[in-house]
């Protein structure tokens, strides 16, 4: 009798074992890769990436594809035992938060001189760069607003949605861009509260609002989301507003415990050629490489009136933006 | 539930469960549950003066409105759990398999894409204000706390559900009779009867709910951005995914829910011991009386009314998102189509492969929480220590710990560099973290059926000389059964939807139906991510009801293995 208990004990245990067994093929196929990166951003254009790269060498790369605060997350549960060695975000002040923890090391890719945008002593390049605009939805808007200070007219009372600075990095970049850059300062957020403007969520949570008619515009939405959804059809128009705004170069760079550095640099080196900055321009997103056209479909950096932020000092102040436009925007 | 002694299964007879060594137990436990917990503490710990920061006008404002929510969402819940089971009862399905399938889907939608569907079904210019334009002015009342409640007690109540259910059924077949027999009339047998028969089982699963609801990020973040409402697990959410990320400060916060749910827990164990209620549910005594035409037509539209605010608006709003070719062009006829489908599903589209790898791992999840389930009841049953009794509360611990803490503490302690071998960056990382936090769910199902079964049930086989193998077989495992295939179709279900867990801990490469769909709703097209979920909602509960289905046959043909 007894035997026979341990006989279906055994059987269990012999039943997780295999269970365990069958959940480990993808897995030791990770550990087994030749270059980790993680990366923030459109699904669509880091999987492209990786899958060109893959091609083109034969590398196995291990793709870990999220937003850049959970990215930040990741690293940092991981300091004790890091396993990426790319990281791609999409917030340019990550990229220094990073190298002030003495996270990174120094690169230097072939088109590394013709990058737009350099972190200090080669630390991170950008690879490309996404603009903040108001996003409208043409069906309801005739004559969108051609500045920030115009979006406060009254009839657009309640009809504005900004993506939740708490659950999106683009939205804090633009709160202290514009808080660096214009002199209204804090009382611009004020007013647009008091007009019934809303927070909510990330940028394509907002702009989902406004493809359904809830809202007529996003205030400071990512514009490359927009241009993709322009390109299926949707109703959607883009301002860059008068008195500038801010660009986010996005950072990649290579982490000081990279395992596979070699392969970490051949990657770098093919974000930054001519074949990956296609792959960019083809996502909507503005190139970080200097003289490579954008995309046909958007507007070209040089069209576009770009703030100068000071990253360092907006990443200083993130937590105490995301607060006040917590009360500004009630 | 009281413990009562069972002595005719001690002494010798408990040399089968002696084979399941305690101590072997203990530290399986103590790896699962107790290890990631303790590596978020380790966190929280080091602070020193940052602890005075804890205790600030936000955090207890935050904490404030955490206790609001949580006591509005479970009061709301445990009312329309009471609601739907009595109705359940009463149109006599609360049996049917394909009913108890159903009355989890509202728990198996993710919550904040649920919070979604309300939300572009209230909107201005929204599926109501198509529909019937006349109610359009419902939508400000609607963007408030109260919309965030009804949301979330919506998506909650199911986890109640069959709990009630039972003490319902129990009610209307061991304890009215004589009273109705006695000519009580119905205040008399509600006050006296139905509401202390009722209040601790109903109070413990409203407990469940009350945790659940205030470790929720889902919902607060999504609905509760926009009406305002900012409490603690959005607090927690901040700190950990906006630089300066800061896992001590998210646990510190922690800490706060932590002692609020064991505040909770202790008041309801206190309470549960103090009424000390034996009940006997083994054996329907009588046949439920069949509620008169009057009844079962109001039972017919409570659980229409239900039915539809929990899943016809949110899962409607989506499907029909997920069919519109061009969003921004409306809820048309000429609008509608199936692109998103065939986009998603196509080769490169990723969405197959994300279903396939959701369905294995949640099935292995599943599989190996049952497994887990039943070893630790089984002991608890039958050799019960004061060992067995941590165990237990080990394996209950995730229940009070916000699953986004808990992953974090999955990393902290699984890719410590000192451990010889690790799960981490595989998808037994992923398996290993939804069993943790389904375990409570399915070991609570699992434990209740085994310790409903009464002693006289193998005492009976016994005398006439059946051995252990024997009653464990034919008599334990098809009573057992409805509870073990409850547990294991809660941990299933949500696994296919769990968001949490895989953010934090998938491996790189893999690609699950929940990861696929937040990257739509953050980064991509809504009505790909809403084509996902609809088709991911249909898949799981055809597979649930497929199970169910069988495992009713196989107890009718009263054997199972």
């Amino acid at each position: 009798m007894n035997q026979r208990i341990k006989g279906i004990a055994a059987a269990a245990a012999g039943l997780l074992g295999i269970l365990a067994v069958s959940a480990y093929p993808a897995a030791a196929s990770a550990s087994g890769g030749s270059l980790v990166v993680y990366s923030a951003g459109p699904g669509g254009l880091a999987n492209q990436l990786v899958q060109a790269f893959e091609q083109r060498t034969g590398i196995q790369v291990q793709l870990f594809q999220s937003t850049t605060g959970k990215v930040l997350g990741r690293l940092q549960a991981e300091k004790s035992n890091p396993h990426a060695d790319v990281v791609m975000l999409a917030d340019w002040s990550a990229g220094d938060a990073l190298q002030q923890e003495g996270m990174l090391q120094p690169f230097h890719p072939t088109n590394g001189q013709r990058t737009i945008w350099k972190g200090p002593d080669g630390m991170y390049y950008a690879y490309s760069a996404s603009a903040l605009g108001i996003t409208y939805n043409t069906k309801l808007v005739k004559n969108p607003p051609q500045t920030w200070l115009a979006a406060l007219n009254p009839q657009w009372d309640n009809k504005i949605v900004m993506p939740d600075p708490a659950q999106s990095g683009s939205a804090v970049d633009f709160v202290g861009g514009y808080l660096q850059t214009q002199v209204l300062g804090m009382n611009y957020f004020k007013d647009l509260g008091e007009n019934g403007t809303v927070v909510q969520g990330a940028n394509a949570d907002a702009l989902n609002q406004v493809l359904t008619g809830a809202k007529d515009m996003v205030l400071a939405g990512v514009d490359y989301m927009a241009y993709a959804d322009i390109a299926k059809g949707e109703p959607l128009g883009i301002v860059y507003p008068k008195e500038g705004t801010v660009v986010n170069p996005r950072p990649t760079m290579i982490l000081k415990s990279a395992h596979n550095l070699a392969n970490a640099r051949l990657f770098e080196d093919f974000v930054l050629s001519d074949a990956g900055q296609a792959i960019v321009a083809k996502n909507y997103l503005l190139p970080g490489a200097k003289g490579y056209p954008a995309n046909p479909a958007r507007a070209a950096l040089s069209s576009i009136n770009t703030w100068n932020v000071n990253w360092v000092d907006l990443a200083k102040h993130k937590t105490s933006y995301i607060e006040s436009i917590d009360s500004a925007l009630q | 539930m009281p413990r009562q002694d069972f002595p005719s299964w001690r002494g010798g007879s408990v040399a089968p469960v002696r084979a399941l060594p305690r101590p072997l137990l203990l530290l399986v436990f103590l790896i699962l549950m107790a290890a990631p917990v303790l590596a978020v503490l380790a966190q929280a710990a080091p602070l020193g003066d940052r602890w005075v920061r804890l205790f600030t006008p936000d955090t207890l404002q935050a904490l404030r409105d955490t206790l609001v929510l949580g006591g509005l969402v479970s009061a709301l819940s445990a009312v329309l759990a009471i609601l739907a089971a009595w109705a359940l009862s009463a149109l006599d399905v609360a049996q049917h398999p394909i009913a108890r399938v159903l009355s989890l889907v509202p728990f198996m939608g993710p919550p904040y894409l649920m919070s979604m569907g309300w939300i572009m079904f209230m909107d201005p210019n929204g599926y109501l204000d198509h529909l019937v334009p006349a109610l359009s002015g419902l939508g400000p009342a609607f963007f408030s706390l109260w919309g965030l409640v009804l949301i979330m007690a919506l998506h909650l109540f199911p986890i109640s559900l069959l709990a009630t259910l039972q003490v319902i059924e129990m009610v209307r077949t061991r304890y009215d009779p004589p009273a109705r027999t006695h000519g009580a009339p119905l205040w008399y047998r509600v006050v006296r009867v139905w509401l202390p028969v009722m209040a601790p089982g109903l109070l413990g699963a409203t407990v469940l709910v009350f945790v659940k609801t205030i470790g929720e990020f889902g919902a607060p973040l999504v609905f509760g951005s926009m009406v305002r409402f900012p409490v603690l697990t959005t607090a927690i959410y901040l700190k950990m995914t906006n630089w300066p990320i800061d896992f001590g400060v998210a646990a510190q916060l922690s800490t706060l829910l932590l002692a609020v749910v064991f505040l909770v827990w202790f008041g309801n164990d206190l309470y549960q011991r103090r009424t000390r209620l034996v009940l006997d549910s083994g054996s329907a005594a009588h046949r439920l009386a069949r509620p008169g035409t009057a009844a079962r037509w109001l039972a017919g539209v409570i659980v229409g009314v239900i039915a539809v605010a929990s899943v016809v608006i949110p899962m409607g709003s989506l499907l029909v998102t997920s069919l519109l070719r061009i969003e921004g062009d409306g809820a048309t006829l000429a609008n509608l189509s199936i692109v998103h489908y065939l986009d998603i599903f196509r080769p490169s589209g990723g969405a197959g492969q994300a279903l396939f790898s959701s369905l294995r791992l949640a099935l292995i999840a599943a599989s190996a929480a049952l497994v887990l389930s039943l070893f630790l009841a089984l002991v608890a049953r039958f050799l019960p220590s004061r060992l067995v009794r941590w165990t237990e509360w080990l394996g209950l611990l995730p229940n009070a710990i916000p699953d986004v803490l808990l992953a974090i503490g999955l990393i902290l302690f699984w890719n410590a560099r000192w451990l010889p071998f690790t799960p981490y960056d595989t998808n037994g990382m992923l398996v290993i973290g939804f069993v943790i936090v389904l375990f409570p769910f399915c070991f609570t199902y699992v434990r209740a059926a085994l310790f409903r079964l009464p002693p006289t049930t193998w005492d009976a086989a016994r005398a006439h000389q059946g051995g252990t193998w024997l009653i464990a077989r034919r008599i334990m495992l098809p009573l057992l059964a409805p509870g073990m295939v409850a547990g294991w179709t809660m941990v299933f279900a949500v696994s296919m939807r769990d968001l949490v867990v895989p953010m934090l801990l998938s491996p790189p490469n893999a690609t699950l139906v929940s990861t696929y769909i937040y990257g739509q709703y953050t980064q991509g097209s809504m009505p790909d991510a809403a084509a996902l979920a609809v088709v991911t909602l249909l898949v799981t509960v055809l597979l649930l009801a497929i199970v169910q289905w069988w495992s009713l046959r196989a107890r009718m043909r009263g054997a199972i293995l």
